[in-house]
Formats: structure tokens, C-alpha cells, sequence
């Protein structure tokens, strides 16, 4: 019965023409029959066909792609200093600082790394260690003989450092750093302050805070030495499995504050919250509001929520794609969404 | 009426096409696996990945799928028992392999299911494979979002050139996650101190073209 069975290999070849025949603008009437009658053909045709329209816009492709893709050009690197904004933190860290840190070497002008909304960036450091960028973040690589400097300017970074004791690797926030010898780690800054998360995968990371600017005058000298502690402000060691949160705020006596604190993550939960170097944001019980925030970080597409935003939700998606996200959250919610240009309403 | 109905429900919105991508086509290695175990029931694992893609491509709707991976192996599934239903000679082994399906299917296994081998890094390894024009005239298509006529004037190319890069784009990832799929994969550790070069080495053919 079955006369001539042609090959995958050829069906997918000609799947892949209608795709880009398609793509490049409408068909002729000519081509429009041949088509139809291609896809009649054979029901392997249809599927073919739907997989290679998947294929090309599937958006874990587009992502590697933009990964794949080269920073725009060198031209844009030459920062100065970090902002000195560290220079008001609380007089303990003056204190506590001094003790624990190496001096930090004079800043130069490094390399300039950053990434755009919904791009994941993976950075081979000469080294050997890597890094990996997640959405609109942008960090600068510094190296040195004695050490190996990185400074998070914006959003977050996930490292993975080859080892060498000689020459510490330092990610500096405005707040505070996280130095390691050779581990896997992931800086994120939280707020404009200098808020920042590091969670830790494997090995061990100092979180410290930097060493205070020499103060300008005697006077300062003088009442820095007499500010007594607050004792709340400290260096501390993260291993594997634990995070450590940097957070700013103003004390008692309206001096700013440096406070470290840190707890264990459950065993699963870092490997969920470091899903994004997979291009993939996944939640564990959050409030819909929550994570719509966190699409927020990776699309220009934004999710505003004006209903169910306290229920809590599961699940795996696609980080560059919110409106997939929304369409499931509708469906499982049980609400409505409404998309308008790039603005996405979930509604009751 | 129904000619011009088949002839809209084969051709597919590209809302459905993009549910395929992010809910289908990241399962396609696991099932892909999963079906190459069952080699004894003598199916061809691409025919019946191609069936498969067809019926939830003509689905009339997929609003109630809640499970798109357990609901594609349970398609995959249904094809293999359809074929074998049409197959005049059953192969003795079938018979207790069909009883092992099911079994494989209830196991829910979130670990192999969502990231299994269609994770990022081996994408763009096939990607990175792709010849150095094919992959400018994709990634300025896919990423940057331009016409391929637009595309055309960049590169400085003819439409019809760049279509043909376009189609053959797709013709080599399609090969690369179906047939040829699983020697990528073993290949894909040992090559990994490459990737650096390479990816260096193609930013410099990219510039080139710019």
C-alpha cells in the first residue's frame, strides 16, 4: 500500500524552507497551494512543520544567542573609582574593617562587562574562572598579580572561581565585598543603598566590609575613635548552602549602618533561586507579586498585578518570557490578563 | 467547509508555535530518550516525534493541558499503540514493552524532565556549530528582530540567500536536537575548553561582516 515513505530528514529539510519561506513574507498563490498540498501529503509533514516553527522561536534560542553575542564594543569601559559612598559607613566598621581586610589596591580602570534586559551573559575569565551575568547587570573585571578584583556596579553575577590561594577573588558591592579562594558563588545588589546577597554553592566566602577612607581631617580622626560600637556591623564566613544579606540602613543616632546577616538555605532552594543562568526563573511559594517583580528585572515587558497579588505560586518558566508566564498564571489563578503594548494586567 | 478548515488547522498561529517552544520542545531529548528504549517495539522514534508534534500542533486547544511533558509522552504514547495496531506483524517483545510504558510515564522525575538535555549550554553549542553566515544572518533575525530583507541589505546579500541561510539554520538545529542529537550531547563535555576560542574566533568572523 505504502508506495514512497519519505525520510525525517528530508521532511524536516523541507519543513525547514516553509519556515523561512514564511518568515521572509507572504507566499504567492502558486506557493500557497504547494504548501497546503505538502502538508496534506503526510501527517509527519504537520508535525515537522509545527516543530520547526517551534525551533525558530523557541526563546531558550534566542537566549543563547544573545549570550553568544560579543559585547557591543570596548569603547565603553574607563570608570573611575567606585562611588565613595562607602567613605559614611558606621564608625564599628572603621573599627572591625581595619582589622579583617587587605588593603584595597588603588583603583584602576578594569574591563567593563554588562548586559541588557533579558540577557544572560557568560564571561571566560583568563584564569580560568567564570562568570556569569545575569540581566541588566554590569560589573568590571579587575586583575592583578596578588588579586582578582570584580566590582558589581549593577544587579547580579553568578562566579565561579578557579582556585588560587595567591591571589583571592574579590566581588565588591558599594557596601561590603565577598572574597573566596576558589568556589562557586553568586552576588546580587538589592537596593540603591548598597544592599546586597551573596549565596554561596560550594566552597567558603568572606563577606567584609570595606575599609574606611583615612578620614579627612584630625578632627574626624578624633571623633571617629570616640563613636563607640555598635557591635552589629561584621565580617562573616558563607559556606555552601547558606546566604549572606548586606543591608544599609541609619542607626539610632542617624549614622549610617552596615549589617551582615546570615542563614541556611534549604537544601534545592539555591539551585532554584540560580536557575536563572539557565534562562529560567523558578518560584517556590512566592506571591504573585513577588515574582512579577522579578520578570520585571528581565523583560521590558512589565507584569503589573491588580489581583491575587498575595497568592502564592509554583513553578518553572521561561525568564524572557513574562506573557507565558502571565497566560499560566491567568489559567492557574483563575484571573484574567490583559496585555497592552508592553504592559501585561493580571486581573481579577 | 472542511477543505479550508484542514487547511487552517495544519498550519499553525504562532501563539501555538511558541507554547510548542517553551512547553514542548525543552521535553523533546527526554522523550526522545525515553522512546529510543523502546527500540524493540520497532517504531522509527523520528516518525513518531514528527506525529506527535502534529497532533498537539493541530490540537484545537491547549488551555487545558496542565502537564505539557507527562501530555506529550502520553501523544508519543498513543502514536507508538496506533502504529503498532496497524502493523501486521507484532514483534513478541512489544507486548511486554507496551506494559512497561505506562509505568515509565507515571514516574513524574522533575529532575530529567524540564532541563534535561536541552539545557543552555548545549544549545548554544549548536549553535556556535552553525556555519559563520547562517548563524550572523539568525542571530540579527531571532535576537535583533530585523527582516530578512532588512537582513539582506545588512549583509549585503540577496533576499533569497538569506532565506536559504534561515532555512538551513533550522534544518541544522532541527538535526541537532532529533537525529544527530545525542552524539552532541556525549561530545559536548570534552569539548567544553574549546568553547572560549571559538566563541572568540566567531566574534571576529561576525565583525568582520559588520
Amino acid at each position: 500500500m505504502i508506495t514512497h515513505r519519505p525520510s525525517a530528514r528530508s521532511i524536516d529539510e523541507a519543513a525547514a524552507h516553509w519556515v523561512a519561506r514564511l518568515d521572509a513574507g507572504a507566499l504567492t498563490p502558486a506557493e500557497e497551494t504547494e504548501l497546503t498540498e505538502w502538508l496534506d501529503s503526510d501527517t509527519r509533514c504537520v508535525g515537522a512543520m509545527a516543530r520547526a516553527q517551534a525551533y525558530f522561536v523557541s526563546p531558550r534560542m534566542e537566549l543563547a544567542m544573545r549570550i553568544l553575542r560579543r559585547p557591543p564594543a570596548p569603547s565603553v569601559a574607563q570608570w573611575g573609582t567606585l562611588p565613595r559612598r562607602a567613605v559614611l559607613m558606621g564608625a564599628a566598621a572603621s573599627v572591625l574593617g581595619a582589622a579583617v581586610l587587605i588593603r584595597r589596591p588603588a583603583p584602576a580602570a578594569g574591563r567593563r562587562y554588562a548586559s541588557e534586559v533579558g540577557e544572560v551573559r557568560r564571561i571566560p575569565l583568563p584564569d580560568g574562572s567564570k562568570i556569569t551575568l545575569n540581566t541588566d547587570s554590569v560589573l568590571e573585571v579587575d586583575y592583578r598579580e596578588d588579586s582578582r578584583t570584580v566590582r558589581l556596579l549593577k544587579g547580579e553575577a553568578y562566579f565561579e572561581v578557579a582556585k588560587n590561594p595567591d591571589r583571592p577573588f574579590i566581588v565588591q558591592g558599594p557596601k561590603a565585598q565577598a572574597r573566596a579562594v576558589g568556589t562557586a558563588y553568586a552576588v546580587r545588589l538589592e537596593d540603591d543603598k548598597g544592599g546586597m546577597r551573596v549565596q554561596v554553592a560550594s566552597g567558603r566566602v568572606a563577606v567584609e566590609l570595606p575599609p574606611p577612607a583615612a578620614p579627612a581631617t584630625a578632627w574626624q580622626a578624633l571623633e571617629r575613635l570616640w563613636t563607640p560600637s555598635a557591635g552589629a556591623i561584621n565580617g562573616t564566613h558563607v559556606t555552601a548552602n547558606q546566604e549572606a544579606e548586606v543591608r544599609v540602613g541609619l542607626n539610632a543616632a542617624g549614622v549610617e549602618e552596615v549589617q551582615v546577616s546570615l542563614r541556611d538555605v534549604a537544601p534545592g532552594a539555591l539551585g532554584r533561586s540560580l536557575m536563572w543562568r539557565e534562562g529560567l526563573l523558578s518560584f517556590e511559594g512566592v506571591t504573585l507579586a513577588e515574582a512579577a517583580a522579578e520578570f520585571a528585572r528581565y523583560s521590558v515587558q512589565k507584569i503589573v498585578v491588580k489581583g491575587a497579588a498575595h497568592e502564592r505560586i509554583s513553578g518553572l518558566f521561561a525568564a524572557t518570557d513574562p506573557a507565558g508566564f502571565a497566560r499560566a498564571i491567568a489559567q492557574g489563578l483563575r484571573i484574567k490578563s490583559r496585555r497592552e503594548g508592553d504592559v501585561i494586567t493580571l486581573y481579577k | 467547509m472542511g477543505g479550508s478548515m484542514l487547511k487552517s488547522a495544519k498550519r499553525i498561529t504562532d501563539e501555538r508555535a511558541h507554547w510548542l517552544a517553551v512547553n514542548v520542545v525543552p521535553h523533546e531529548p527526554a522523550l526522545r530518550s525515553w522512546l529510543k528504549r523502546k527500540a524493540s517495539l520497532q517504531f522509527d522514534v523520528d516518525d513518531v516525534v514528527q506525529e506527535t508534534y502534529a497532533i498537539l500542533a493541530t490540537k484545537a486547544s491547549v488551555d487545558t493541558i496542565n502537564d505539557p511533558k507527562t501530555y506529550a509522552f502520553q501523544v508519543a504514547y498513543s502514536v507508538i499503540l496506533q502504529q503498532l495496531r496497524h502493523s501486521r506483524v507484532v514483534p513478541i517483545t512489544a507486548v511486554a514493552d507496551i506494559g512497561t510504558l505506562e509505568t515509565v510515564m507515571d514516574e513524574p522525575s522533575p529532575e530529567d524532565t524540564v532541563l534535561a538535555r536541552f539545557e543552555l549550554e548545549q544549545v548554544q553549542r549548536a549553535i556556535e556549530a552553525l556555519p559563520r553566515k547562517t548563524r550572523t544572518a539568525f542571530v540579527m533575525r531571532r535576537v535583533e528582530g530585523l527582516s530578512q530583507q532588512e537582513i539582506a541589505r545588512r549583509m549585503n546579500l540577496s533576499e533569497h540567500t538569506i532565506q536559504k541561510h534561515v532555512a538551513r539554520g533550522i534544518k541544522l538545529l532541527l538535526a541537532q536536537f532529533g537525529r544527530d542529537g545525542s552524539d552532541g550531547a556525549a561530545k559536548s563535555s570534552a569539548d567544553k575548553k574549546k568553547t572560549g576560542l571559538e566563541e572568540r574566533d566567531h566574534a571576529q568572523a561576525k565583525r568582520k561582516v559588520h
